[in-house]
């Protein structure tokens, strides 16, 4: 028995005692011989059992068998993912070099990429080429004179527009470089010439 | 002539070859064999783990953590582990340390985040709670939950140390001497502690305290 349990409790046990007692399993002598400390002893313990269950089931609740199986699961995942070694990316040409990049397949690769280019700029241009052609318009004459003969006639050309309409025939009949054909020269004489029908149109 | 039994091993000596093997599978690049071996510690010690962590975080989630970090630091760190002392010891030391760290997590962010919502009853509401469950009666359960709250929150209010020394040695039913060797301090300082905690919550769990079952936050079961 302590001196302050002596001294102090007139010889009984103190909780700390009754506490330790329990916990080392130990009985004191003095619970043989003392009704009233062999009572709180029992309170003690009663207190502790239950505080221990509670505190027991309340962890259990909280962790039932399941969420202690998932939790093994999410270790054992974790555990595997710091085993597997990590994979480092390397840079493509750093890594073809490294490779030592002579090998077959590597060759083969390159010369059907090659081609593959090749035959993709060749469709670019046709392409291009393909478009050009079919936005350009041989017919550009024919809208050009379809919309002369759908819009509305001018009664007179502008005086500017005949005179040179005049130079132009006065030139074709007089040019001295044109081939002169004698079988033909008949019919010349015979068909009027240009400047004389003008000049009939314009007496009329 | 029958041939004598061969006496069981204690769990001591069992954790103690199961890391042997743990360490010759990993130093030999035989990883998959090396966890399926470290399996059975993990077996061994989660239950007694997972209560340590949650009565001393008070917080499901949290202690949840904490016992996996645990259980992932001592399979890397295996090397380190000296056969001749007990793995509990080693790896209770290992899973208070991480769980250390996560409470003064806690305050840093306690400091700056505000509180979770409580009811008017000053109890913190866990969805989970609305769920139907199974098991004893409704009445036994509101006794059985109220007790238990009462509990929870009387630990709350022991100091850290307190806490840590009283899980270790009520809960995990750890002698003075083995929990000094967990924690680092003196026999006699973890028997003075266990002594204050146990008076401290007598005075807290008595029939007369009020003021236990009104207040508190209650971060269990999450």
């Amino acid at each position: 028995m302590r001196i302050a349990d002596t001294l102090l409790r007139r010889g009984h046990l103190s909780e700390d005692a009754l506490v330790a007692a329990w916990y080392s399993g130990v009985c004191p002598a003095h619970l043989d011989t003392c009704d009233l400390c062999t009572e709180r002893a029992l309170d003690v313990s009663r207190w502790l059992e239950q505080t221990r269950e509670l505190g027991m089931a309340e962890a259990d609740a909280a962790f039932p068998a399941e969420r202690l199986a998932a939790q093994q699961a999410q270790i054992l995942r974790r555990l595997e993912q710091l085993d597997r070694p990590s994979k480092l990316l390397s840079f493509p040409r750093v890594a073809a070099a490294t490779a030592g990049h002579h090998d077959f397949a590597s060759r083969e690769h390159r010369h059907f990429a090659g081609w593959i280019l090749a035959a993709a700029a060749a469709g670019l241009i046709l392409g291009v080429i393909g478009g050009r052609l079919s936005t350009w318009q041989p017919t550009a004459p024919a809208v050009h004179t379809s919309a002369a003969a759908t819009a509305p006639r001018t009664p007179k050309a502008p005086d500017t527009l005949r005179s040179l309409d005049q130079g132009a025939d006065l030139l074709l009949e007089s040019d001295p470089g044109q081939p002169q054909i004698r079988s033909l020269s008949a019919i010349d004489r015979m068909t009027p010439q240009g400047t004389v029908v003008r000049a009939s149109n314009r007496r009329r | 002539m029958a041939e004598a039994s061969p006496t069981p091993l204690t769990t001591r000596e069992a954790d103690a070859c199961v890391a042997i093997d743990v360490k010759a599978h990993q130093a030999a690049g035989r990883l998959d064999a090396a966890r399926e071996r470290f399996t059975e510690l993990v077996d061994r010690h989660q239950r007694r783990a997972i209560r340590i962590a949650f009565h001393y975080l008070r917080e499901a989630a949290d202690a949840d953590e904490a016992v996996q970090d645990a259980f992932v630091k001592s399979y890397l760190h295996l090397g380190t582990f000296r056969e001749d002392l007990p793995f509990e010891v080693w790896f209770t030391r290992i899973l208070i340390n991480g769980c250390l760290d996560r409470l003064k997590a806690r305050r840093r962010r306690e400091r700056w985040i505000a509180p979770p919502p409580v009811d008017t009853m000053g109890v913190e509401r866990d969805p989970a709670e609305y769920l139907p469950s199974r098991g004893p009666s409704p009445e036994e359960l509101v006794l059985l939950g109220e007790r238990r709250e009462q509990l929870s929150v009387a630990l709350g209010k022991l100091p850290e140390r307190q806490r840590l020394i009283f899980t270790l040695s009520h809960f995990d039913g750890q002698t003075s001497r083995e929990v000094s060797a967990m924690t680092g301090l003196n026999e006699s300082t973890v028997r003075v502690h266990l002594f204050r905690a146990i008076r401290r919550l007598r005075s807290l769990l008595a029939p007369g305290a009020s003021h236990v079952k009104s207040r508190g936050s209650r971060r269990a079961h999450r």
